[in-house]
């Protein structure tokens, strides 16, 4: 327990048990499989084509938004050369992965996505969907792993809040909610907020959105403001998600 | 009661021994999706009271720390955790269980609920879990319903061990 508490000796150990309980948990998934696959069966055709047509649409405008996108990381980089910064855009390779399991306890939040350490998979690579930061991978099995979601009352993430830069640590308290600390009284914070990854502590790459402050109160006689946050990402119906790997990574 | 209890050996019924600890965990895996089956005790645990209690030969502490380890892996939590509350539960179970043995079903139960409000507290405890009013009720009523379920459990299991055994 001592091991385990004060640093990561047991990753190993976690990933065996890990792999020991992934076989059981295709097992507990069956149902839902059997039910996914009835459903499936049983939906109207017309409906179908309704959501195709509106998943081309979707395509269309996100390819016109990445086209601009495009041609603004390259102005980004050549202003970044002409500052003397080291710019450190675009170094993210990505990958998709479904999800194949989730927990929602009150004891821990943690999703299984079906790559795993023979996908290139590895520890704390971040986990992302189409709309914000899901979570980071604490352990590995061949063909999956094991992310640990924002909201998991153990996890904490650097952000700064998008608007005014304001640093401060996103903190999970389980159900979907979150917390964000250590931002002085002084500073402005606003319902609506936008929080984005700070790039601190290494882990998450900077600039992905993770969370919208919900509520800010003002207590007085306390050091920091309360600030509560509601994930951005779909963290209980994301089905596909994206694994962020630096390319650095994967050149070692 | 305790007349229904036939002497089994470990080594008659190993694979339903086996068989059900599994079938424990994918139940407790399952109730992982759905915050309202947090009332489902741990079946793992409950299994192995169950089977300490009906295989005198063994001490099944060894198994409850393996147990506690996968419980440990499943909800992410401090490794030896779960193993030790496990150990506490079915090392007090070893200390009292021929007397168990000999109470009715529905007593039984009772001793198991009072079991799983001492887990339930040390496992509030341990963990602080983060509840909402409407799953802290369900958390704190998971004592009740194990009392419930065990004699459910053991009719079941005991069945299936008699008839295995026989065979």
């Amino acid at each position: 327990m001592a091991s385990d508490y004060y640093g990561q000796y047991m990753g190993s150990f976690r990933n065996v048990i890990t792999s020991t309980l992934e076989p059981l948990e295709r097992v507990a998934d069956l149902p839902v499989q059997v039910h996914h696959w009835y459903m499936q069966g049983v939906t109207d055709l017309a409906l179908l084509e309704n959501e195709l047509l509106q998943v081309k649409t979707e395509n269309l405008m996100l390819k016109a938004r990445l086209q601009r996108l495009d041609s603004l990381e390259l102005e980004l980089d050549r202003l970044q050369r002409l500052l003397g910064t080291t710019g450190r855009m675009s170094a993210q390779s990505l990958r998709v992965a479904s999800v194949l399991y989730y927990s929602s306890s009150p004891v821990s939040q943690y999703l299984t996505i079906n790559k795993g350490s023979m996908d290139g998979v590895k520890t704390n690579q971040a986990i992302i969907d189409a709309y914000g930061v899901l979570g980071q991978v604490t352990s590995l099995t061949p063909t999956s792993s094991r992310v640990l979601l924002i909201t998991d009352p153990d996890h904490q993430l650097p952000v700064r809040v998008q608007r005014t830069g304001q640093r401060g640590i996103l903190t999970g308290l389980g159900h979907d909610k979150l917390n964000l600390d250590f931002v002085p009284l002084s500073s402005r914070v606003e319902v609506g907020d936008i929080l984005v990854t700070s790039g601190l502590g290494g882990v998450f790459p900077s600039g992905y959105p993770a969370a919208e402050v919900t509520q800010v109160i003002h207590s007085p006689g306390m050091s920091y403001l309360t600030i509560k946050a509601k994930p951005l990402s779909d963290i209980n119906s994301s089905y596909e998600v994206l694994v962020l790997s630096n390319s650095r990574d994967e050149h070692e | 009661m305790s007349d229904k209890y036939q002497e089994i050996e470990l080594h008659q019924v190993r694979w339903l021994v086996i068989s059900s600890y599994l079938m424990g965990i994918i139940f407790n895996i399952f109730a992982l999706r759905e915050p309202l089956l947090i009332i489902l005790p741990p079946l793992g645990l409950m299994l192995v009271l169950f089977w300490s209690v009906q295989l005198l030969r063994n001490t099944h502490l060894i198994t409850a720390f393996l147990i506690g380890l996968l419980y440990d892996g499943l909800y992410q939590t401090l490794l030896g955790s779960h193993s030790l509350l496990f150990v506490l539960l079915t090392f007090f179970m070893l200390r009292m269980r021929l007397r168990f043995r000999s109470y009715r079903l529905w007593q039984q139960g009772v001793v198991i609920g009072f079991y799983m409000g001492a887990y339930q507290l040390l496992h509030q405890f341990f963990f602080s879990p983060t509840l909402t009013e409407q799953t802290a009720l369900l958390y704190w009523l998971m004592p009740f319903f194990s009392a419930l379920i065990w004699p459910g459990l053991v009719v079941l299991m005991r069945g299936l061990s008699n008839r295995i055994s026989t065979l």
